[in-house]
């Protein structure tokens, strides 16, 4: 009895184990959200990032509830991948007193590898605010 | 039933006379009787009184419950870790809803024949007068315009179907799907804030949001043209 259950356990674990697997990479550039609080003043985010001649370029757009939200601070970070983790290139962040953001910047002379936008937004409002993280798709050259 | 009986008493029978025979023969054998000691014949009494109880097999069985139950939930957790959002597709899109936000993407699989950059720059050929242009951002992947009329706003985005996705507040917004005269496929969300549309014409991704009526805000996703 003893034997079976130890062999069920078994393939049971091995089979979690797998699903992990599958999980991880999602996890390496999540589509989602890594979110503090909850969407109470915003309404859309987006983080964009295309690379073309060794150059990034980096779009994020936000948009609050137009009856709420007062200020936007958007954080723009590149970032390289670096075997499973990934590491920060550079960082630009600016504060739009109203509702709605549009922010871009670029970064020339990359080194070849797969990189990703990390956008950090903080909508605010009055002196209430919620931090909302999204990643662009990756893109390398 | 009754075959199973008389099969069990004539396999006891056989069993006591054997045992009977191998003891005598040990007798013989070594010149004494053997006699079980008494921890041994106390377990055996117990063991026999256990297995005369009604709910003996219900007792027998605890082991294997239990195990089914461990195995239930891991099973059911395992599964959770895979489960990362409900799947929802509306049209050519497919939504991953979580608790308080809805990430709206394309599926992968059909970006085949789409321009994997923006070859064509697309514009609202009838946005209403008084509009201005006040924000235009792009990449390679997209583009993203905002027009304002004093407290009026029309928000234009266009995207490669490789690179678009979005996220939304899903807690006070409403999502649907709409279908117009011409065949068109548009997922629609409405909030306090304003209508938005979002379509595929068969080369990119396009959202319009407006606080304009939103008979009105489709009138401008229907006129969006390429620019020549």
């Amino acid at each position: 009895m003893k034997r079976i259950l130890a062999i069920l356990l078994s393939f049971v674990m091995s089979l979690g184990m797998g699903i992990s697997a599958y999980a991880l990479p999602e996890e390496e550039t999540p589509i989602d959200i890594e979110f503090v609080d909850e969407y109470s003043y915003t309404d859309k985010i987006s983080s964009d990032m295309s690379i073309s001649n060794n150059t990034a370029t980096c779009k994020s757009v936000v948009r609050g509830d137009t009856s709420l939200a007062t200020k936007i601070v958007i954080t723009q970070t590149l970032q390289k991948k670096n075997g499973n983790s990934w590491t920060n290139v550079t960082s630009w962040s600016k504060t739009f007193n109203t509702w709605y953001a549009m922010y871009s910047n670029s970064k020339s002379s990359l080194n070849s590898g797969t990189y990703r936008l990390k956008t950090v937004a903080k909508v605010y409002s009055g002196n209430n605010y919620e931090t909302i993280t999204v990643y662009s798709r990756t893109a390398s050259c | 039933m009754e075959c199973n009986d008389l099969f069990l008493r004539a396999l006891e029978e056989t069993y006591d006379d054997e045992f009977e025979d191998y003891m005598s023969s040990l007798e013989e054998r070594y010149g004494c009787e053997h006699i079980f000691g008494t921890k041994h014949n106390k377990e055996m009494a117990k063991l026999i009184k256990r297995q005369r109880r009604p709910y003996f097999k219900l007792i027998s069985s605890t082991g294997r419950r239990a195990a089914c139950i461990i195995i239930a939930f891991i099973v059911m957790s395992a599964s959770a870790l895979s489960v990362k959002a409900i799947r929802e597709a509306i049209f050519d899109f497919i939504t991953n809803i979580f608790s308080d936000h809805n990430v709206v993407t394309t599926e992968s699989e059909t970006d085949i024949g789409y321009p994997t950059t923006i070859e064509e720059e697309y514009f609202i050929s009838e946005l209403p007068d008084g509009f201005e242009e006040m924000d235009k951002e792009k990449t390679d992947n997209s583009i993203d315009i905002s027009y304002f009329r004093n407290d009026e706003y029309v928000f234009f985005t266009q995207y490669t179907k490789a690179a678009y996705e979005q996220t939304y507040d899903n807690e006070r917004s409403e999502f649907n799907e709409y279908t117009d005269s011409d065949g068109e496929q548009y997922m629609v969300i409405t909030n306090k804030s304003g209508i938005t549309y979002i379509w595929d014409n068969g080369r990119y991704i396009f959202e319009i949001t407006s606080n304009l009526d939103k008979e009105y805000t489709l009138k401008l996703c229907k006129s969006t043209k390429v620019k020549s």
